[in-house]
């Protein structure tokens, strides 16, 4: 009977000392954990990737993260961005990865999953993605939608000519596959160039070669050198009534859109897709399962429309 | 209702009749205390939420309305620039004067770190004068922008937009830049003519911003501002509002009045504190969820806890201690009284606990002396009435044996056989003497054999010399005592049973013996009669002693019985016999002699 009571004096002392202590500890703040990730985009870190930077470091701040921008020098360079990648995973607690190639880039990636670190497809995915996240827009969706815009524009039986950038990134492979799939509606003629990095003056080539009525950039880069192609171009063939429409987003084609020299853009979230991005590999490396997102919103829109106030919270994003 | 309550009340009486004391104590008196401990906590929680709530709501209210105040000023300085440039430039001076727009560039770049530009528009929304000095964008209308219309709709009031890029201006460089315009109907003159238009004054975000970005409001807690539609101006996560990441409840509070009230947004609470800006009906919204309310309070919360849980346990406690006090005492009571009800009255009654126990302990212990003392009684009383019996049974022999031996002596003297009679009178005065005794049931084994020896000399005469007898006995078993008359009624059988049955050729004997053997003493009456079986000496002993007919052994079973009264159970008659061979009557007493004889007779 005194052993027992005993025991119960015991037990209870116990669970006193231990919910007062808990109380202490409760009331000590706890220092933040900090997490490392490295973002390893495709191609250089230019203002075209100025937005999704944006996205990834509001969420850096949020989830307590430091955030390292990892690009590589040559733009198309699978072989250089699976060397980040290895370089990357041995001092990381996650990677954020925009693959130049989506064949190459599988087995390292799944190779770098596979001792513990884990990656975050964004803007792009791979062959073989076995579950991996992918933060992306829908892009045959967008290519749909761009090839929509192209022949809304009262273009029937036109040549298009479409530039395709890293035609190994799944991002640009959708949209393209959208864009030839909308256009076999129609009876536009579309031929398709590919290369990993246009040159202004061989677009400026190809437009001169080919007279080419309806230009079509998929890629932000590409797009870029096509606006600067084309005022070259037009300078030299004042009378051409080529369309330049494209996909991307940068202050040069904003301002190339505002001033007609772009017919119609697409523009994906990228900030959108940045935040995500961090924020779902902040959740894959506290355990929890990370979900993919592939309908990261897109907007087509031109120079009338881009003020309105939804396009330009997406055009023009709002930093503080 | 009525109906769960009887059948509660129906099962804890129907519990309470299966339960010991102590759980009917412990059990009701904790719940009792747990139920008034759980009141006393929540009652003690409620009351910190309530202060941590009110010290909160308080808190949050002073920081709005700080911050309304800041922003006041800063609109109210806004509003100033808008003023000077209307009242102090626009009203007295003509717009193709070089002054005004002097005095334009002179207000901007006094306010260039909150203004992004000055600028009017005449009615057909063209750029009459700006500042800095930029060229209108060709393919922009102002007249379709809000900030337009609405100056143009109403004339008398300012108007504040919500942010956005403002597009109207050609910029150098691809940037661009988000604003809150404030716009206003105003009359100009222009050569020489008035005017009416909208003067604008395009204020940097970041102003807004840098008065509302510092706000504390804890660690979660956040401070937004919105307008009168509930379109989000500032947020601290508005660039997550805009790409739909993040999502407010502004839109809910459109109509709320000023003050502080509590939200669920996404299930969690928000204690929300709203207050409406004075001029331009923006709304600044508080937002602190009710996790970080409560945060600084959740140790007193876990104090009131742990107390709750520590009273909870000794009042258990406490409790048992109390009904074992109170039930130990009474459990060995109803121990003791089981005892008794088994017969047990040796049984010792515990007296303890409180004084209505002890008091109930002494009156049952009293109570079983009372009936031990009764009971002592009514056997002693039975044995002196089974006693009184039995002593009336040995005196109906004497007077039937009397009436035979008168008769005899009659018979003899009528006859003239003086000397048989004399005989038989001395031998039955003599015999008398020793049935006497002076009243004493003990007597000396001598007397007792003498007795024997009259009652056979006067049987011997009466019976005409059929038997014979003999007497055998040492002069020390002689001065042992004995119950007096137990060999006569042995004698009486072996004469009526054993000699009566006899044939005349036979010659019947008795022996009457005393010794000592195995420290007892040993009386017996052998005769050399017809004798019985086994089995009817057997029942002889066992049969009802009320059974008083005559040749049943009543007698016997007499003399067995007056011998277990005054020597114990243990002693009395064995019968040992064979048929057509003669009977033996063993009666086995202890030995006493003759000096503790007295003793032994003030005893019984």
């Amino acid at each position: 009977m005194i052993k027992k009571r005993v025991v119960i004096l015991l037990v209870f002392g116990l669970f006193l000392f231990y919910s007062l202590w808990e109380i202490v500890s409760v009331s000590e703040n706890k220092p933040e954990e900090r997490y490392n990730i490295s973002v390893i985009i495709r191609g250089k870190m230019d203002d075209n990737w100025e937005n999704l930077k944006r996205g990834a470091e509001r969420a850096a701040e949020e989830w307590s993260v430091n955030l390292r921008f990892v690009s590589a020098i040559d733009e198309d360079d699978a072989q250089e961005q699976i060397e980040l990648l290895k370089q990357e995973a041995e001092g990381t607690d996650a990677i954020l990865l925009s693959p130049v190639n989506h064949e190459l880039l599988s087995e390292p990636t799944l190779k770098v999953v596979k001792e513990g670190v884990p990656v975050v497809l964004i803007e792009s995915g791979i062959t073989q993605n076995n579950n991996l996240p992918v933060i992306q827009s829908d892009n045959e969706g967008i290519g749909e939608s761009l090839a929509r815009t192209v022949v809304n524009y009262g273009n029937q039986k036109k040549n298009i000519m479409i530039l395709n950038g890293s035609s190994l990134s799944t991002s640009i492979e959708g949209r393209n596959k959208g864009f030839l799939k909308y256009m076999k509606k129609t009876e536009n003629k579309c031929s398709v160039k590919k290369k990993g990095l246009f040159s202004v003056q061989e677009i400026v080539s190809c437009l001169s070669e080919e007279e080419q009525e309806v230009v079509v950039a998929l890629d932000t880069q590409v797009l870029n050198t096509l606006i600067k192609a084309a005022r070259v171009y037009k300078k030299e063939n004042p009378d051409s009534e080529m369309q330049i429409y494209g996909v991307g987003c940068n202050g040069e084609i904003l301002k190339a859109l505002e001033n007609r020299e772009l017919v119609s853009l697409v523009v994906e979230d990228d900030f959108s897709i940045g935040y995500l991005g961090v924020q779902e590999a902040v959740q894959a490396i506290r355990g929890n399962k990370p979900e993919s997102n592939d309908n990261i919103r897109f907007i087509v829109t031109n120079s009338e429309y881009m003020y309105e106030e939804e396009n330009q919270k997406l055009l023009f994003p709002f930093v503080k | 209702m009525k109906k769960k309550l009887i059948n509660g009340y129906l099962s804890w009486k129907e519990w309470t009749k299966h339960k010991n004391l102590q759980t009917l104590i412990v059990v009701p008196f904790t719940m009792i205390g747990i139920l008034g401990i759980v009141i006393l906590a929540a009652a003690l929680y409620f009351r910190f939420s309530n202060t941590a709530q009110n010290i909160s709501e308080q808190k949050n209210s002073q920081i709005v309305e700080q911050t309304n105040q800041s922003l006041n000023n800063y609109l109210k300085q806004m509003m100033k620039v808008s003023d000077a440039m209307y009242y102090q430039t626009l009203k007295q001076k003509d717009t193709e004067s070089i002054g005004v727009a002097e005095n334009m560039n002179l207000l901007y770049n006094a306010n260039q770190d909150k203004v992004v530009s000055i600028a009017l528009f005449d009615i057909n929304g063209k750029a009459v004068v700006a500042a800095p000095i930029s060229n209108v964008k060709k393919r922009v209308l102002p007249k379709t922008e809000d900030w337009y219309q609405n100056a143009m709709e109403k004339i008398e009031d300012l108007h504040f937009s919500t942010p956005h890029v403002q597009n109207i201006f050609d910029v150098s460089d691809a940037s661009y830049r988000w604003v809150v315009s404030l716009s206003r109907f105003v009359e100009f003159n222009r050569n020489g003519n008035v005017e009416e238009g909208v003067l604008l004054v395009d204020m940097n975000f970041s102003g807004i911003e840098q008065v509302l970005k510092n706000v504390s409001l804890g660690n979660n807690g956040y401070l937004y501002l919105m307008d009168q539609d509930g379109e989000i101006i500032y947020h601290p996560k508005q660039e997550l509002l805009y790409a739909g990441i993040y999502e407010e409840d502004n839109m809910r509070y459109i109509h709320q009045e000023d003050g502080t009230f509590v939200n669920r947004l996404h299930g969690k609470k928000q204690m929300i504190t709203i207050k409406t800006v004075g001029y331009t009906g923006w709304k600044l919204v508080a937002v602190v969820p009710m996790e970080e309310v409560m945060a600084s309070y959740s140790n007193y919360q876990s104090s009131i806890l742990i107390y709750a849980v520590c009273l909870i346990f000794f009042m258990i406690q406490i409790s048992s201690y109390v009904s074992k006090k109170i039930t130990d005492p009474i459990n060995q009571l109803e121990k003791s009284v089981e005892q008794l009800e088994k017969g047990n009255w040796n049984t010792e009654i515990t007296i303890s606990g409180s004084e209505e126990i002890r008091h109930l302990g002494l009156s049952i212990r009293s109570m079983v002396e009372q009936l031990r003392r009764l009971m002592n009684d009514i056997v002693k009383e039975q044995e002196l009435k089974r006693k009184s019996e039995l002593e009336a049974l040995q005196m109906q022999i004497n007077p039937h044996f009397l009436y035979n031996t008168l008769d005899s002596i009659v018979w003899m003297i009528e006859n003239e056989k003086y000397q048989g009679a004399v005989t038989m009178v001395t031998s039955l005065a003599r015999l008398f003497r020793i049935a006497l005794s002076k009243g004493k049931n003990i007597i000396s084994v001598k007397d007792e054999l003498a007795h024997a020896e009259y009652y056979m000399a006067i049987q011997n005469i009466r019976y005409k010399n059929k038997f014979t007898y003999s007497i055998e006995a040492d002069d020390e078993v002689k001065k042992c005592v004995t119950v007096k008359l137990i060999l006569q009624p042995m004698i009486e059988n072996a004469i009526n049973h054993g000699m009566a049955y006899m044939d005349s050729d036979d010659e019947g004997h008795i022996w009457v013996r005393a010794r000592i053997q195995n420290n007892e003493l040993w009386m017996e009456v052998e005769d050399n009669g017809c004798g019985m079986t086994e089995e009817k000496a057997n029942d002889i002993l066992k049969a009802n002693i009320s059974v008083k007919s005559r040749g049943s052994g009543v007698g016997m079973r007499n003399v067995n019985e007056r011998i277990k009264i005054h020597f114990g159970r243990q002693y009395g008659i064995r019968i040992i016999s064979e048929p057509d061979e003669g009977t033996l009557i063993r009666m086995i007493m202890p030995v006493i002699m003759g000096k503790k004889a007295n003793q032994k007779e003030d005893e019984l």
